[in-house]
């Protein structure tokens, strides 16, 4: 299968060089994966999803998604909105609209209509389980009603990869369950990339890879 | 949902930061149109309404120069009784001023327009207050003098120069108990009332004058005078930049040798103007600080968006939409801070205007009364801050990676 992350000697520096997030990654995922990145923390595992995510730009290097050159690319924007779906370990929802809007909320860059936009959004609600709180304020949803709603806001625009950052870090055991749940079901289903940053093994064993990183190193590819 | 509906909910975000925003913008709004509406309204304490038959006025719109056929020592009385102006020339000398000089005047250097006007005084057959004011006193003019003689119609139309047609201050409708459509009987002539004339506030010449045109005042009262071609006032107006005294004196040495006889001049001056700190400089202070008020005010809940902004690139907003959000958001809360600044400052102002200056308005005419141009240049200034104000954050916040905007507290 066609290689859909191609990562090698990326570095990302902090504060001057002082600080190596990345110390030069080399790593190649393939589509369809299902991969879980752990190790201990500062170990630079966020650094390297928001790389892959383009929420930040790499030093040096080489890092290739999707066919896309992250390092040279102008316009990341519209890379992130057609190709990622993010899943932050705080939900990161915006309070004053209700879920289903939260879940429309990437759609705008992706010329739908409002209307075809909510009947997206609702089948997404329904898929998450979610389809009786549409209406509802994030601040009235438990912490993993609102990480299910995360989760169906980052399929909206039907993303070649996920990329969930411990996803389930402020969850118990049962909801931390329905979330792995769903993201696996999703990439059973739709052969959706998984890559999810966590501490939790019972999740990371869940998955078809592991990658352990340490000071901004790969230094064990269960590959 | 479509992006205009979410622009105005993501107005609303959070209660507490709406009203922060809202409220020290709508204080700043009404510092600038309390601001803007009473630089007239501080005039207005300095000058007696009643003056104004004497048309003695000058403020920053229009400089007049009035020179007029009494004596000196009715100007005096006049100007120190105000005090609002001061008197060059002659003291003793009885002046004439007729139709002849008006062209002339109008030929001199720096000299803007001229109106000749007749002033007298009637005594209505109707049911006038005779223990208060007895007498009616009309200023005729040609209409089409309109402007010049700053007449602002708040109801009605101005009159015809051929027809037997009037037009009346609103404190004399009032006391007369007439309206438009009605009719006021002069001297046994019957006068149609086609409008109603009262001041604007910042506007302190025109304010309670009854105007009939020129030729049916001085034929009215020619009986009492005999030299018909006498005019009782000329009005001129100086052009911007031209020193007024300067030319007061030009046209009194100029007219004095060439008429052989004397001129007294009367220029007046707002005492406002005089005394207190230079218009312009007092009407700039309170905006400037509400300008800043407004840039703070939005700027910073520009800034507080900053983690929103960072959210919304990570899922892939490009910057222009989100400087649309921003432009929006800061639209609609500046639209709703002038409604209710608006709202508040009429309120306020018609509470000042009617109890301290013991104007005798109801609302609706104290609306009809005032100056939208405040507004509107309120308004427009208002806009155009606030998005320069939201401008520079949301800038800054688009610049930032997302990962650091996520992380902003
Ligand atoms: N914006 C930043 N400025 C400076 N240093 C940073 C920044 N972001 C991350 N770092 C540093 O880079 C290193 C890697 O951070 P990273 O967030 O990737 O760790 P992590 O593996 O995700 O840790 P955790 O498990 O605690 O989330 C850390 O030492 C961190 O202090
Ligand atoms: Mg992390």
């Amino acid at each position: 299968m066609a290689n859909i992350v191609e990562i090698e000697n990326l570095t990302k520096y902090y504060e001057k060089g002082s600080v190596k997030a990345l110390n030069g990654i080399n790593l190649t995922i393939e589509e369809g994966e299902f991969v879980a990145i752990m190790g201990p923390s500062g170990s630079g595992k966020s650094t390297l999803l928001n790389m892959i995510g383009a929420l930040d730009r790499g030093d040096k290097g080489k890092i290739i998604v999707d066919g896309h050159n992250l390092l040279s690319k102008k316009d990341l924007s519209t890379f992130r909105s057609q190709t990622i779906g993010f899943v932050f370990q705080l939900d990161n929802l915006l309070p004053m609209l209700s879920s289903i809007e939260n879940i429309e909320l990437p759609a705008y860059e992706s010329k739908t209509s409002s209307d075809e936009m909510r009947k997206k959004a609702l089948e997404l609600l329904k898929s998450v389980g979610l389809e009786d709180k549409a209406k509802f304020s994030p601040v009235k949803l438990s912490g993993g009603e609102r990480q299910r709603i995360a989760v169906a806001r980052a399929l909206i625009n039907s993303p070649s990869i996920i990329l969930a950052d411990e996803p389930t870090g402020s969850l118990d055991s049962d909801n931390s369950q329905k979330i792995i749940q769903l993201l696996k079901d999703l990439h059973e289903k739709e052969n959706i990339t998984l890559i999810i940053v966590t501490h939790d093994s019972n999740v990371a064993n869940q998955s078809n890879r592991i990658i352990n990183i340490l000071d901004g190193k790969v230094v064990n590819d269960s590959n | 949902m479509s992006f205009s509906k979410f622009i105005f909910k993501s107005s609303f975000r959070k209660k507490s930061a709406t009203l922060f925003v809202i409220s020290g913008m709508t204080i700043s709004i009404i510092l600038i149109l309390l601001s803007g509406l009473n630089v007239g309204f501080v005039r207005e304490k300095y000058m007696d309404t009643d003056f104004m038959i004497l048309g003695i006025s000058n403020d920053n719109v229009s400089n007049f120069i009035i020179m007029d056929n009494k004596t000196d020592i009715t100007l005096t009385d006049t100007a120190s009784g105000n005090g609002n102006s001061y008197i060059i020339g002659k003291k003793d000398i009885k002046l004439y001023v007729n139709e002849s000089l008006i062209n002339m005047l109008k030929s001199e250097e720096g000299v803007d327009g001229v109106v000749g006007t007749y002033t007298t005084s009637f005594n209505p057959n109707n049911n006038f207050d005779s223990n208060n004011n007895n007498i009616l006193t009309i200023t005729g003019f040609k209409s089409s003098e309109q402007e010049l003689m700053k007449i602002n119609i708040i109801k009605g139309r101005m009159f015809d120069d051929d027809k037997k047609e009037i037009v009346l201050s609103k404190k004399e409708m009032k006391v007369l108990n007439k309206d438009v459509g009605d009719s006021v009987s002069i001297a046994n002539e019957d006068y149609e009332v086609v409008g109603i004339t009262d001041k604007k506030y910042g506007e302190s010449y025109t304010s309670l004058k009854n105007v009939l045109d020129i030729e049916t005042v001085k034929q009215e009262n020619g009986g009492k005078q005999n030299n018909r071609d006498i005019l009782w006032e000329i009005h001129i107006k100086v052009k911007p930049n031209y020193n007024i005294t300067k030319i007061a004196e030009n046209i009194e040495k100029k007219y004095e040798s060439e008429e052989k006889r004397n001129l007294s001049l009367h220029v007046s001056e707002d005492k406002s103007t005089i005394s207190f700190l230079p218009d312009l400089t007092y009407k700039l202070i309170p905006e400037f600080i509400a300008i800043i008020m407004i840039l703070i005010f939005i700027t910073k809940s520009v800034h507080d968006k900053t983690q929103e902004i960072g959210l919304l690139k990570a899922i892939g907003w490009k910057s222009k939409r989100i400087f649309s959000m921003i432009l929006g958001e800061t639209f609609i809360l500046s639209i709703c801070s002038f409604l209710i600044g608006s709202i508040t400052c009429l309120i306020i102002n018609f509470e000042i205007q009617t109890t301290k200056a013991n104007l005798n308005l109801d609302f609706i005419s104290f609306l009809q009364t005032l100056d939208t141009n405040v507004f509107t240049y309120t308004f427009l200034i208002v806009i155009g801050i606030a998005l320069i104000g939201g401008l520079f954050p949301a800038i800054k916040a688009s610049r930032l990676s997302p990962t650091e905007a996520l992380k902003y507290e």
